[in-house]
């Protein structure tokens, strides 16, 4: 009995000792994560787009690579809204949420005009997602910092 | 694949083997050796055992003793449910790298109870003599019965008469088979498992004194004999 | 010059046949984010499937048996057993990968939802263990797959810094905005994805279905050893397109779709065209051959008669199964469970079973009883406990890894 309950205690200490233990350097971890997740999706379908208006893609093709995008996008952007950030991160939680809503409805745009088939709108869909791409890569630079070292007004 | 001569190992050269029929058709394992002790007191294997009856006491411990408790609450219905399939030992035509037959195997199986033993004899299995905890003359212990040695008799069909036990320490089997030839590789594992089976040794059947069944014992007297291989 | 062809036929199928789900995904997902920092590992695994799978082929040939008839007889029923179960459990989560991913690249071609495309997959890879022909099988499938060749061609065409993809191989040059956990855990997973535990098992099984013998050695040591390091070099290729394309973008690879992306990149539709044809071919070829490993090792271990060179009707607890498993893995990818989680859940527990597989064969391949003068030379042996020693670190540390850096996150 007394041998379970060690291995048990050992078991329970090992698990608590993998990151992901509640505190303000967790939420940064996850909001990196989210954030990079969501900066593949949006450079994932930049690059469909991209190989659309050089007609280098079959529509079919393109139209699956986007629906998975948005989703798993969709995913990681919501599993991170979840989670509590802590008090002092809790400006750029902010920050971070507008920016993942911006991202995943942008998404979710380029999904529609695709399976629509609205290639007139591809052009600007191209321009916007990059912006977006850029923005997601400067805030997940920013989050590998704590928070009393961000820059910021 | 290689004849194993007149003497074999019944763990290494029998148990576990794959029997199939005259066609080259699979019919089962050989899960438990089927013995008969005879009236003039010899051991001879008589047959071969197969199905779950045979194969789950085999596995030991308490996953195996679970898994009897569940086989057998599967099927309390069944009357035979702890009786084993039977080969008898004439339906044997060659024992190589498997099994062969003289039979098809359609129908083959017949349960152990069907063919009952002669009137006097006894029937074991193999499995009951394995594990067996081996004690010299003044009760020091020599460890375990690793192995049955066999003896084939010269005759039309298949005879195998038990000749002596491998005794050590360790579990059946678990030499891997490295005891049958000193240069097997690779090097590492040679080394490793002769290790292991240094205090091994032999116990010819003549020696043994007596067989406590509940007290899973096996008393003999003499010394063990260098182990020597078929 | 008919052997001529078959050994040539023999090299291709071994090629196209080497990748499947678990290589497609894992190398994409390790060239955009680590480069060919990898490569190295690649390399290893690669000789290490092919220094086991010449030694199961080997016993298939000499002594007419498949290797894991051979373990319970050589290791003992319990052993046997805890070795049954653990392939099992690892086979049976690939082969459920593996119907995901056929109906993963046929939604890329008809943008139909991949869960609805299941059932479809599943019946047919029913039919084709049910039915075809072992060779035929493995041919076909094989050749088809072969079309993955496609991105070595896409590799060239994307115009990469050779040097520097050259450099971050030899010097396993890991880039520097990852942790060198996230380099272990795939390190890890490459592992279990090259070195399946299914595979030596398939191999010497398929060795006794087309009725090897020691005359067929040397064509199938050509197999193993041309076939399979080219295969490998396909591996290396998937991981440096995705390493040109989405490497610069900072982006990490989680779909089949964005597996396919580089070939469209460098060769547009019809390259992709031929590349969705290989991942047709290679993922339906493993998930016939994961199926029939199951079927192969239950049988195997107690008894019943198994394989394709019989008909189904005298071996029907073999296609019992096999039709069981077909059915299991149906119900499993109805869920909407996504087949890439369950792939890299896959590798990472291949890397966890491969001591309890691999130690048997190295055991039954040195045992003259079986192998008569075929028995493992001293190269065989030495490579073959080396790998022992790797394979265990690897089973040691791929759980570990995989809570520490949760699944490469």
């Amino acid at each position: 009995m007394r041998r379970r309950l060690v291995a048990a205690a050992v078991v329970l200490t090992l698990t608590a000792c993998a990151p992901g233990t509640p505190d303000e350097d967790s939420w940064r971890g996850d909001a990196t994560r989210a954030v990079g997740d969501v900066a593949s999706a949006v450079q994932t379908v930049r690059v469909g787009l991209d190989l659309a208006r050089r007609d280098r893609v079959p529509h079919a093709y393109l139209q699956t690579v986007v629906v998975e995008a948005e989703t798993n996008g969709g995913m990681s952007a919501q599993t991170l809204s979840a989670v509590q950030p802590p008090r002092v991160e809790r400006r750029r939680a902010s920050d971070v949420s507008d920016l993942l809503q911006q991202a995943t409805d942008l998404l979710t745009a380029t999904r529609i005009a695709v399976v629509d088939g609205d290639e007139a709108a591809y052009a600007d869909l191209r321009r916007r997602l990059a912006e977006v791409a850029d923005e997601l890569s400067t805030l997940e630079d920013a989050l590998t910092h704590p928070p009393a070292e961000a820059a910021g007004p | 694949m290689t004849d194993p001569g007149d003497r074999l190992d019944a763990v290494l050269h029998l148990l576990d083997r794959q029997v199939v029929d005259r066609d080259g058709r699979m019919v089962c394992k050989v899960d438990d050796v089927e013995l008969t002790v005879g009236l003039d007191g010899t051991w001879t294997v008589t047959g071969l055992l197969a199905g779950p009856p045979a194969l789950v006491p085999r596995l030991g411990g308490k996953v195996g003793h679970t898994l009897e408790q569940g086989w057998r609450r599967l099927g309390v219905q069944e009357g035979d449910r702890l009786v084993p399939w039977r080969i008898p030992l004439a339906l044997v035509a060659e024992l190589g790298s498997g099994v062969e037959l003289l039979a098809v195997r359609d129908g083959l199986l017949r349960r152990q109870t069907d063919t009952p033993p002669a009137p006097g004899e006894v029937r074991r299995r193999l499995n009951d003599l394995l594990h067996l905890a081996v004690r010299g003359p003044d009760g020091e212990p020599w460890g375990q019965v690793l192995d049955v040695r066999l003896r084939r008799l010269p005759s039309e069909h298949l005879q195998l008469l038990v000749e002596g036990l491998v005794v050590g320490r360790g579990r059946p089997g678990s030499y891997l088979g490295y005891d049958r030839s000193g240069d097997q590789g690779p090097w590492l594992l040679n080394r490793i498992v002769r290790r292991i089976h240094r205090h091994s040794g032999y116990l010819p059947w003549s020696d043994v004194v007596g067989i406590d069944w509940d007290g899973r014992t096996l008393s003999g007297t003499g010394a063990l004999r260098p182990l020597e291989h078929p | 010059m008919k052997k001529l062809f078959s050994v040539a036929l023999g090299i291709l199928t071994a090629i196209g046949g080497f990748v499947d789900i678990g290589d497609l995904v894992t190398n994409a997902q390790v060239g955009a984010r680590l480069g060919w920092s990898l490569g190295l590992v690649v390399i290893v695994g690669v000789l290490g499937i092919c220094v086991f799978a010449e030694m199961s082929g080997r016993v298939a040939a000499v002594s007419r048996r498949a290797t894991f008839d051979l373990v319970r007889e050589r290791l003992g029923p319990r052993v046997g057993l805890a070795n049954l179960v653990a392939s099992m459990a690892v086979t049976l989560l690939t082969f459920v990968a593996e119907i995901g991913g056929v109906a993963l690249a046929l939604q890329l071609v008809s943008s139909v939802s991949y869960v609805l495309l299941v059932p479809f997959v599943a019946v047919v890879v029913w039919l084709i263990l049910w039915k075809a022909r072992f060779s035929i099988m493995e041919n076909v499938l094989g050749l088809v797959g072969l079309s993955l060749v496609v991105y070595i061609v896409a590799l060239v065409q994307l115009h990469p810094d050779w040097g520097h993809l050259t450099m971050q191989l030899a010097t396993v040059d890991k880039p520097a905005d990852e942790s060198w956990s996230v380099w272990a855990y795939y390190a890890v997973a490459l592992f279990g994805a090259a070195l399946t535990p299914y595979e030596v098992f398939f191999f010497s099984s398929g060795g006794v279905e087309e009725k090897w013998s020691v005359e067929d050695i040397t064509t199938m040591r050509l197999n193993v050893f041309l076939g399979f390091p080219l295969g490998g070099l396909l591996s290396l290729a998937i991981a440096g397109s995705t390493a040109v394309v989405f490497g610069p973008l900072d982006a990490s690879v989680d779909t089949l779709g964005q597996v396919g992306l580089p070939v469209a990149v460098a060769l547009g539709k019809i390259g992709l065209a031929i590349a969705i044809l290989g991942f047709v071919a290679a993922t339906l070829g493993a998930a016939c051959e994961t199926g029939l490993s199951t079927g192969y090792s239950i049988a195997q271990y107690f008894g019943w008669q198994w394989g394709k060179y019989v008909r189904p009707r005298e071996a029907a607890r073999f296609h019992t199964v096999l039709l069981l498993v077909t059915v299991l893995a149906l119900a499993v990818l109805a869920t909407g469970v996504d087949p890439i989680l369950v792939t890299e859940v896959s590798v990472v527990f291949s890397a966890v079973a491969l001591p309890l597989t691999y130690f048997p064969i190295l055991v039954v391949a040195n045992d003259p009883d079986y192998m008569g003068t075929h028995v493992n030379g001293r190269l065989a042996n030495g490579l073959g406990m080396v790998y022992l020693a790797i394979i265990g670190v690897a089973a040691v540390a791929a759980i570990p890894l995989m809570i520490w850096t949760r699944m490469g996150a």
